[in-house]
């Protein structure tokens, strides 16, 4: 039990213990690397992040598209090539018999 | 929604209020849980970037004091355990300045036997005890504003306190170490 010439002695520890622990200075407001920027809000992410989405799948099916239109135009046409037997038909037998 | 300019400078202010009104109260908790004064640095400021993120998501949040108190609590309690103990979430910047602590290496070397005892005593106490002994002796604060901080009546603290203090006295007794005349 303390009596009462215990008590300031206590007190006076405890209160020379936390105030060496206490930091005589502490560092400012931790802020923000957010500061005092003009940045997009929530909505405006998400209303972008769409926009961005939609402008990829169209550029996608344009590629696309264009890559079709491209392979068809390097493909030789059927006409071109013709079928076997249309070519066998008319290349002339070896000996000039028909 | 854009944040104006405006809108977030007046948010800046307001932070930076709550920092200057609350920061050492905050201290005085985490430290009151982790008995050690860096790490409730450390916990003092992930409490406070904590709640700059929620107001930056925007989430409205009452009691600012309160909420910072409960979330200091939190991360004293999960700090041993979590990741956050072994690589922080600050700048090496702000965290080396947290760690200039303005003590000579002798007095270091003075108290820390002292000191030892003390917080050895400390740590058999329970944690709210340890809050209302950190507060009233860190930051000299009476029973009222102790109350305000803890949320809890001011009768309750003054019987706390008392206990607090009887509590610690045996046991320092008991330590033999350290004479309380």
């Amino acid at each position: 039990m303390n009596t009462p010439t215990q008590a300031p002695e206590l007190d006076r520890l405890l209160r020379t213990f936390f105030q060496t622990e206490m930091p005589h200075s502490f560092p400012g407001a931790p802020v923000p690397v957010s500061r005092n920027v003009w940045r997009l809000g929530p909505t405006d992410q998400t209303v972008w992040s769409r926009v961005a989405l939609a402008a990829s799948v169209v550029l996608l099916l344009i590629g696309q598209l264009w890559l079709a239109k491209l392979g068809s135009q390097r493909e030789p046409p059927a006409s071109a090539i013709g079928d076997n037997a249309t070519l066998e038909a008319k290349q002339p037998k070896p000996g000039g018999q028909p | 929604m854009k944040s104006s300019p405006q809108r977030q400078a007046s948010r800046n202010d307001a932070f930076e209020a709550l920092y200057e009104r609350h920061h050492r109260e905050v201290w005085a908790l985490a430290y009151a849980r982790l008995l050690n004064a860096e790490a409730a640095m450390d916990v003092m400021q992930e409490a406070f970037m904590r709640l700059w993120r929620e107001w930056d998501r925007g989430t409205a949040i009452a009691n600012a004091r309160a909420w910072l108190m409960r979330v200091a609590r939190n991360l004293a309690e999960d700090h041993d355990k979590s990741a956050f103990q072994r690589n922080g979430t600050q700048s090496p910047q702000i965290m080396t300045a947290l760690r200039s602590r303005e003590l000579s290496p002798s007095k270091r070397l003075e108290n820390d036997e002292l000191f030892g005892q003390v917080r050895a005593a400390l740590n058999e106490l329970p944690a709210a005890d340890r809050e209302i002994l950190s507060l009233r002796y860190a930051l000299d604060y009476d029973a009222k504003r102790i109350a305000q901080v803890v949320g809890a009546p001011v009768t309750a603290v003054h019987m706390r306190l008392s206990r607090a203090r009887q509590r610690l006295a045996d046991r320092l007794a008991m330590h033999g170490e350290i004479p309380i005349r």
